[in-house]
């Protein structure tokens, strides 16, 4: 009978594995492009009490917004070098928007620039 | 006991080999209508080996969209050139602000009889593949009548990569007599879009900078049409015309355009990377597609008219 109970939960996971996988993959293709605007910043500058930073930190980079909510960035179909030119500036981006994550396909470079920790801007 | 164990093993087992083909057949309907949602409709393109068997026949014309240095220079053997300069004259600006097309129907039937296009001329036009350009001659054809038109795969540089002719020779036509039907119906007019609001899908097919308006690319006013969705045309061409319909559907996929609502393309002076956008979508099978002839340019010196930017965008999302 245990063998029967182990068969059973074991078709069971397959079973639902199964139906999980689809999900996934078909989820994989459909985002939700979003346009917005902010500080482009890292969470290591935000958590800074310094207004003034100049080195590039290696934490992740993070689109500070005027509602003050945190989006964490990716480069999605743009070189990561592209975010170079707006650190630390207003920024216009284009992306696909997955929870508070936002998959990079454009940045533009606004107005501003050397602000960069919370506490200023 | 034993033998109960054994058939309820055996019976459990094709339960799941079953239960696994049938949730396997699922699967791969649903994936196939998810990426094959579009397929580019053949006979559209043509490649560059097809093209050089077709070089020396009279019923076919091959034109050259570059520029007209380029063609100078070098170009496909037989090609006649037509620029996209040419369409845009004062007299052509001056035409489209009254609602038409590009350009008026005179001026196509001598620029098209000039190349030696008749009724029942194949035309094939190339580019090069970083300017969308065939797709003015192939968007003009078809707008005025000319059904048996197509475009060059890969363009220019897939034809010199592949290792085929090229000559500097100008082409001498001799003048043929190309008739004008026009087709309204592939054209929105701003007053068609005015009418039309919320119920047309705009598309914007130039860069994001032009479309949040920090580059105005001389227009009187930087931005977009408010409501337009940025698609920039280089995200559906890739580095080969057209991207594969796999990829394009994915792009289409992330954007949330389908075949249900009517599409409307529009770039700076409307021919270009608008018509591009129209050429593709009729390409994958879109009835209800449109180029905004007047496009930013008709738009954006409309100071009455809304206009989309930077300072449009909320402060969060």
């Amino acid at each position: 009978m245990k063998g029967q109970k182990k068969i059973l939960l074991l078709l069971f996971f397959m079973t639902s594995w199964l139906l999980f996988i689809p999900s996934i993959t078909m989820g994989e293709d459909v985002g939700n492009i979003i346009v917005a605007k902010g500080v482009l910043t890292t969470e290591k500058c935000l958590k800074t009490p310094v207004c003034y930073l100049e080195w590039y930190d290696q934490s992740s980079l993070v689109l500070f917004t005027g509602k003050r909510t945190i989006y964490h960035l990716e480069a999605n179909e743009i070189p990561k070098w592209k975010f170079d030119s707006g650190f630390g500036k207003q920024v216009a981006i284009k992306g696909v928007l997955k929870g508070n994550k936002i998959m990079v396909n454009d940045i533009i470079p606004l107005e501003g620039g050397g602000k960069m920790s919370k506490a200023c801007l | 006991m034993k033998v109960a164990s054994c058939k309820l093993q055996v019976t459990s087992t094709i339960a799941f080999i079953l239960l696994t083909f049938v949730i396997g057949c699922q699967r791969t309907g649903k994936v196939e209508e998810k990426t094959i949602g579009v397929k580019i409709s053949p006979g559209y393109l043509v490649e560059t080996d097809e093209l050089a068997s077709l070089l020396e026949r009279e019923d076919v014309v091959i034109v050259d969209a570059r520029s007209e240095d380029k063609y100078k220079k070098f170009h496909i053997p037989n090609a006649v050139n037509i620029p996209k300069t040419i369409f845009r004259t004062p007299e052509d600006i001056e035409y489209k602000k009254g609602g038409g097309f590009a350009i008026p129907p005179e001026k196509a039937e001598k620029v098209f009889g000039e190349a030696g296009i008749v009724a029942n001329s194949r035309v094939i036009v190339y580019d090069s593949i970083t300017f969308p350009d065939a797709s003015i001659i192939w968007t003009f054809l078809k707008y005025y009548g000319h059904d048996n038109v197509q475009v060059l795969k890969g363009g220019y540089e897939r034809w010199v990569s592949d290792g085929r002719p090229v000559i500097n020779e100008v082409k001498v036509v001799k003048r043929a007599d190309f008739k004008v039907k026009p087709r309204l119906d592939m054209v929105a007019t701003l007053q068609w879009l005015l009418d039309k609001g919320k119920d047309v899908i705009i598309l914007d097919m130039r860069t994001f900078a032009e479309y949040i308006g920090t580059n105005t690319a001389g227009n009187k006013r930087g931005g977009s049409i408010p409501g337009a969705i940025n698609i920039e045309w280089v995200e559906l061409a890739g580095d080969s015309t057209i991207k594969s319909a796999e990829e394009i559907q994915k792009v289409l996929n992330k954007y949330g355009i389908n075949k249900e609502k009517e599409i409307v393309t529009y770039c700076n002076w409307g021919i270009g990377r608008s018509t591009y956008g129209f050429m593709l979508f009729k390409m994958l099978g879109f009835e209800k597609v449109r180029v905004y002839g007047g496009s930013m340019e008709e738009w954006s010196s409309r100071a009455d008219l809304p206009i989309g930017d930077v300072k449009n965008i909320p402060a969060d999302l």
